[in-house]
């Protein structure tokens, strides 16, 4: 990625300052700033009463008050701030502080800015310099009290409150993370402006005038001179906080109009930083409220929308599936027209060739394969019927066994079933034909995968109870749109599948195992595709297991697959019991 | 000995049924399609009626009806490949209509021969 160089200079500015210990050192310049505006006003006052090496009596008071007195609670306020962009606190605890910080970083000024009046012009003065307590000396120094006390908190409060607000930008750029919007207002803040920058210095400056005589009875100076420097004081004061006022209406009304762009043009993820606690904030917050509701209704719009989407592709499929059946219905008359011509002259010409003629075997290849033909037809059709087959209670248990009976009679030679039966009958909804369907295609496939290898294929079934957990799990892995094949093969030497969903409670569950030849991921991957096959033409069509799954969704049923190149496989079925 | 009426628009099928019927010693008449089971006197004439079901003009179903109207002691025999579409099946609605036997497409004619055989015709 490359930035522009200004943007860079700045992105890595704004990486370093909040870099380790920098938000407090920021914040700590913030609180600093008492001293600073002391050490200017009073190093002015005594610069130009002539006497400079004055202010050095002043240095003891700055230094323990207005700074180890204040950026200790300063600290104390900070910490949690602090400690949670070190990596070591709750990033609760350090929301909730900075949603106070700026307030009560202006009550924390006011108080040191108390003690520091009381010190510098009533301890001080008084006890430690034996100033006597004159109505004018003690005029003189109210009037000093009155706007240091106002001016020092007044320039800290709005330093620190540009501070905070960068602070919270910043973290909401980085963590994407807001403290709570505060009940401060611009009101009450211009309000602080004018009382603080302008009524402050007045009533101080009308108190030396009206009490304090045209020579001050302390230094020898016309009072002129504490006059100014109180101006000069007041209009520091005030451009700080009007510097910092628009700094933060630049900021917030700034981000609020390039939001409202980039919403408009349909950036509807577009979030505002919480950057004060007035209404500034307040609107801010607000904003990102519209956003997100805005967001969330186009979003339901869009669901909406997919919804409809979903329905017309399976409307879609439908038809499509109705009119691949009339094809196939098609198809099927006018095949079974043509093998049957096969079919009948072939067998009367076999039957018209004298005894042992070689031709007789040819003849009855053709009858064979039209034979075959036939089957196929049959299958194609089953596949495509149109309607679902009538589901009525059925006895899995009696079914399973018939199935059994009638597979031993035609693949038993070579190959052995071992059929394990419940003793109880076991009743689902459901069509005898399918049933018998789905077990018949797999326990042929299972019985090809077992030629010329010992071993049995064996047919279990039995009851369980399909618990929440179980039913759950499978449901995240299949999704809730219905009867999508999930693949697992996280396991190379056990490939699983899951078909269909399950719902929790009691279950018939068909296991057909064979210790065969199992699949290759490659055939696994495919095994429920319909006209997928890996017997040689002839011998099967591909249909049999797209069957399964047809019939077995049918019956709100589900499959499992598990599978190994040379382990073998096992399928089971599970079809909801009824009453 | 049967009189046997034979309809089947497929010509080569009609034509090997036919002829392996006959072989079998019966009396048969053929047709490419059902018109001809109008003939009431055709059908009060005919020990067994062996037709398709899905015919031009005159369909299965129709020669069915005609031919038990003109002779309730005639044996039927209906044969299909299956309908024009998977939903309309006529083999079983044929039976109720009043065919005795019903044979799938494709067949053995042999199959034909004994279910003719075995009305003791």
């Amino acid at each position: 990625m490359t930035l522009a160089p200004e943007a860079a200079l700045r992105a890595r500015r704004q990486a370093r300052w909040l870099d380790g210990s920098r938000p407090w050192r920021g914040y700590a310049f913030a609180l600093a700033s008492m001293a600073a505006v002391d050490l200017a006003l009073s190093g002015l006052f005594v610069t130009l009463a002539g006497r400079p090496a004055a202010i050095l009596l002043r240095l003891p008071e700055i230094a323990v008050i207005l700074l180890g007195l204040n950026l200790c609670g300063g600290w104390l306020l900070f910490r949690p701030v602090a400690r949670w962009l070190d990596g070591r606190g709750p990033a609760e605890a350090a929301l909730a502080r900075l949603a106070r910080l700026t307030a009560w970083t202006g009550w924390w000024a006011v108080a040191v800015a108390a003690v520091f009046a009381v010190s510098s012009f009533l301890v001080m003065p008084f006890a430690v310099y034996g100033l006597a307590p004159t109505p004018e000396t003690l005029a003189i120094l109210f009037a000093r009290a009155l706007a240091w006390s106002v001016l020092l908190p007044y320039v800290a409060y709005f330093l620190a409150a540009d501070h905070v607000r960068r602070l919270r930008r910043l973290i909401f750029a980085r963590h994407g993370l807001s403290a709570a919007v505060g009940a401060q207002t611009l009101g009450a803040k211009l309000a602080l402006i004018v009382a603080g920058g302008a009524l402050a210095p007045g009533a101080s400056i009308a108190v030396t005038l009206a009490l304090v005589p045209p020579v001050s009875p302390i230094t020898g100076q016309p009072r002129e001179l504490i006059i100014v420097v109180t101006l000069i004081g007041a209009g520091l004061a005030l451009a700080v906080a009007f510097w910092a006022m628009r700094r933060s209406l630049d900021s917030s009304l700034g981000a609020l109009m390039s939001g409202m762009a980039k919403i408009g043009a349909g950036g509807r993820q577009t979030r505002l930083a919480v950057q004060t606690d007035d209404e500034l904030g307040r609107l801010a917050d607000g904003f990102n409220a519209l956003a997100a509701a805005l967001g969330e209704s186009e979003a339901q719009a869009a669901r909406a929308e997919a919804d409809r989407a979903r329905a017309a592709s399976q409307f879609h499929e439908a038809q499509k599936h109705a009119a691949l059946g009339r094809m196939a219905g098609g198809v099927a008359h006018d095949f079974n027209n043509i093998l049957a011509i096969m079919m009948g002259y072939a067998d009367v010409a076999r039957r018209r060739l004298p005894e042992g003629d070689a031709n007789a075997r040819r003849m009855a290849e053709i009858v064979k394969a039209a034979e075959r033909g036939k089957a196929l037809i049959a299958q194609i059709l089953a596949f495509t019927r149109a309607r679902p087959p009538e589901h009525a209670r059925l006895d899995l248990r009696a079914s399973v066994a018939e199935t059994a009976e009638w597979l031993q009679a035609s693949i038993g030679r070579g190959v052995a079933l071992e059929l394990a039966l419940p003793d109880a009958p076991l009743w689902i909804m459901g069509d005898a034909t399918g049933a018998h369907q789905v077990v018949a295609n797999l326990c042929v496939n299972a019985a090809h995968a077992m030629r010329g290898r010992a071993g049995a294929v064996s047919v279990t079934l039995d009851s369980l109870t399909i618990d929440g957990g179980r039913a759950e799990g499978l449901r995240d892995k299949v999704g809730a749109e219905g009867p999508a094949v999930v693949l697992d093969e996280s396991r190379a030497d056990r490939l699983r599948a899951h078909v269909g969903l399950l719902r929790p409670g009691p279950h018939a569950r068909v296991t057909v195992r064979d210790a065969g030849t199992g699949m290759a991921p490659e055939v696994f991957r495919h095994v429920f595709d319909h006209y997928f096959t890996t017997k040689p033409v002839g011998e099967g069509t591909g249909l049999g297991l797209a069957a399964v799954l047809g019939i077995v969704t049918q019956h709100d049923g589900a499959i499992t697959l598990e599978t190994a190149p040379g382990a073998g496989t096992m399928f089971e079925i599970f079809f909801p019991l009824t009453d | 000995m049967a009189r046997i009426v034979l309809f089947e628009d497929e010509e080569a099928l009609r034509l090997l049924l036919a002829e392996v019927l006959e072989e079998a010693g019966h009396d048969v008449v053929s047709a490419g399609d059902g018109a001809a089971s109008r003939d009431a006197g055709l059908m009060a004439a005919a020990d067994v009626l062996i037709t398709d079901l899905m015919m031009p003009g005159c369909d299965g179903l129709e020669v069915i009806a005609n031919a038990r109207a003109a002779n309730p002691a005639l044996r039927i025999i209906a044969m299909s490949g299956g309908g024009r579409t998977v939903t309309t099946d006529f083999l079983p609605m044929a039976q109720e209509l009043g065919a005795d036997r019903i044979l799938h497409k494709p067949f053995l004619p042999d199959d034909l021969a004994q279910a003719v055989a075995d009305f003791g015709g």
